[in-house]
């Protein structure tokens, strides 16, 4: 049920149903480019997908929070990133909270021929229609030097099939590195999406690699001002950016983080969770 | 922290967050949005510091919209909008808060896009008609006249007018001229605030443009009639902000049908890959 009022939320961050503690060891991130925590090694290390898979909150690299008891609603309501290691700070930028909804891997990046290994991804078991929903291709392991591009193709938020999106940057530098999130634009009147059924690339980055389909929901956004910015980020303070987001049953929480400039760093966050 | 909210049909923060989360029929929706600088897969030109722009066309999440030709009113459905859902039971709709984040600093324009027209031509020096009705914002106040360049115009300096009826009605006004064509003033996608008659705060319609020389190339632009709505601040690369009535920001109503559509004030010439959301509540 919702949050009634705002003693019921400050009573839910004082008392949260769940604590989670999270911490990437060595997070590399290009200047300027969005790149996912989840492969990353720390407390939950994930693993680079390869058949299409639907991942959850017991799947590694998630954020693992337990699910709501039955009957209530979980939401997400107060944030804390940092860095962990002696002497450092946080680098500034910002960081976006998905719920990873599917995903696969096992594409490479040196064929410019239309590839569906481990494609169509599998189904939406969470905001099934796809609307909001947002797909990435998600760099595994380091891609090529050569600069091209890629397209997608897709099933829409109407269930409309064989949508492709618009061109987007493949390969080179902050197009290539691991982790890396390079989102697929959507064809022009859509919205979200609800498969991928295949990815092809314009030319050969030079490296296969590795890469895959990564279908998200994007939840929370926590802007990072200023290197070093540790404060406990609530809705009432205006630390959390975009509300203060529902998490579904289930749901494969991951941060994808973007910095001012290049770094790699120890990042270490904390998610409060409330239920009604 | 603020308690009082600038509308009625919110009654506290406390109702704010119920309804954020789903209570009171709120249906909360947070538009996430991506846009890159790619116009179907091709980069479009470089910004220029200071000159706005408009991301209409523009690559990403939700797709990208296309250039208008005869006067046309977009709405909620038109493909370039955030295509956000109208409000249900009675209700209105509201933006609450609202985040941009990009690779470039900036200021991201969420607008509601009431008419766009786009057949004009950068050699024309005779009026050129705009037309078109409006359906929403219709008494005109706060709505601006925005010239949208579709396909470059040409690289010789003039200067434009519009001829429009204001907030009162009255038909034959004439904004005052500003530049177009040449260096800033003609690329694609750059978009050219006209300012409006003394004593005019707003637009009900535009009858049409008139260029005082050729700017040499026809290219293609046109008309928009935009009602800002809300600004979101990214003042540095990757430095964004989560802006919300908690801070200070006013909560502007989406109109039934609004088409949500973003313009962008670069502050340098770094071709933007822009991230952000928009958070709405019924009431």
């Amino acid at each position: 049920m919702p949050i009634s009022s705002v003693d019921t939320y400050r009573t839910m961050l004082a008392a949260p149903s769940g604590l989670v503690h999270s911490n990437k060891t060595a997070l590399t991130t290009p200047a300027l480019r969005l790149v996912s925590h989840f492969v990353y090694a720390g407390t939950t290390t994930g693993v680079a997908p390869s058949t299409a898979v639907v991942p959850t909150n017991l799947t590694a690299g998630s954020l693992g929070q337990s699910n709501a008891p039955g009957g209530t609603e979980q939401f997400l309501t107060a944030a804390q990133v940092d860095s962990m290691a002696s002497g450092t700070t946080l680098q500034a930028g910002f960081m976006i909270l998905f719920d990873r909804l599917s995903h696969q891997g096992g594409l490479v990046a040196n064929v410019a021929t239309t590839q569906t290994t481990n494609l169509p991804t599998a189904a939406l078991t969470r905001y099934t229609s796809g609307a909001g929903v947002w797909a990435f291709v998600e760099v595994y392991s380091l891609i090529g030097t050569t600069a091209t591009s890629f397209t997608a193709s897709y099933t829409n938020q109407a269930g409309t099939s064989g949508r492709t999106s618009a061109a987007q940057l493949i390969g080179a530098v902050g197009w290539r590195e691991q982790g890396r999130l390079l989102p697929l634009a959507l064809q022009s009147g859509d919205s979200g999406v609800r498969s991928v059924e295949s990815v092809t690339l314009a030319a050969t980055t030079g490296t296969a690699g590795n890469i895959g389909v990564v279908l998200a929901k994007p939840l929370l956004i926590l802007p990072i001002a200023a290197a070093g910015d540790p404060f406990l980020r609530t809705y009432l303070n205006g630390g959390l950016g975009g509300g203060i987001p529902k998490i579904e049953d289930n749901a494969c929480l991951f941060w994808a983080h973007f910095t001012t400039s290049g770094t790699t760093q120890l990042v270490q966050t904390t998610q409060w969770f409330g239920t009604t | 922290m603020r308690e009082e909210l600038p509308v009625a049909a919110i009654a506290s923060v406390s109702d704010l967050v119920n309804r954020l989360t789903g209570g009171s029929s709120g249906t909360p929706e947070t538009l996430w949005f991506y846009k890159n600088n790619r116009i179907n897969g091709t980069a479009d030109g470089a910004p220029i510091a200071g000159r706005m722009m408009s991301f209409w066309r523009y690559d990403g999440i939700p797709g990208g919209g296309t250039a208008p030709t005869s006067a046309a009113i977009p709405d909620n459905t038109t493909a370039g909008g955030l295509l956000q859902a109208d409000p249900g039971g009675g209700r209105q709709k509201w933006i609450v808060g609202g985040s941009t984040f990009g690779i470039a600093g900036g200021a991201l324009v969420v607008y509601d896009r009431l008419l766009h027209h786009g057949n004009a031509s950068g050699t024309v020096t005779t009026a050129q008609t705009v037309g078109g009705t409006l359906t929403r914002n219709t008494g005109g106040v706060g709505n601006q006249i925005w010239v949208e360049v579709y396909s470059q115009i040409g690289a010789t300096g003039t200067t434009i007018t519009a001829s429009y009826t204001n907030q009162e009605g009255t038909s034959g006004r004439t904004t005052p001229a500003v530049s177009i064509g040449g260096t800033g003033l003609r690329e694609s996608s750059r978009i050219i605030p006209l300012p409006l008659a003394a004593g005019d705060t707003g637009v009900q319609a535009v009858a049409s443009v008139t260029l005082t020389a050729t700017t040499g190339t026809a290219g293609a632009f046109g008309v928009t009639i935009a009602r800002p709505l809300v600004v979101l601040q990214a003042a540095l690369p990757s430095f964004g902000s989560w802006q919300s009535f908690l801070d200070g920001m006013q909560i502007p109503e989406v109109p039934t049908d609004a088409c949500l559509a973003l313009a962008y004030h670069p502050l340098t010439t770094t071709a933007p890959e822009q991230f952000g959301c928009v958070a709405m509540v019924e009431a």
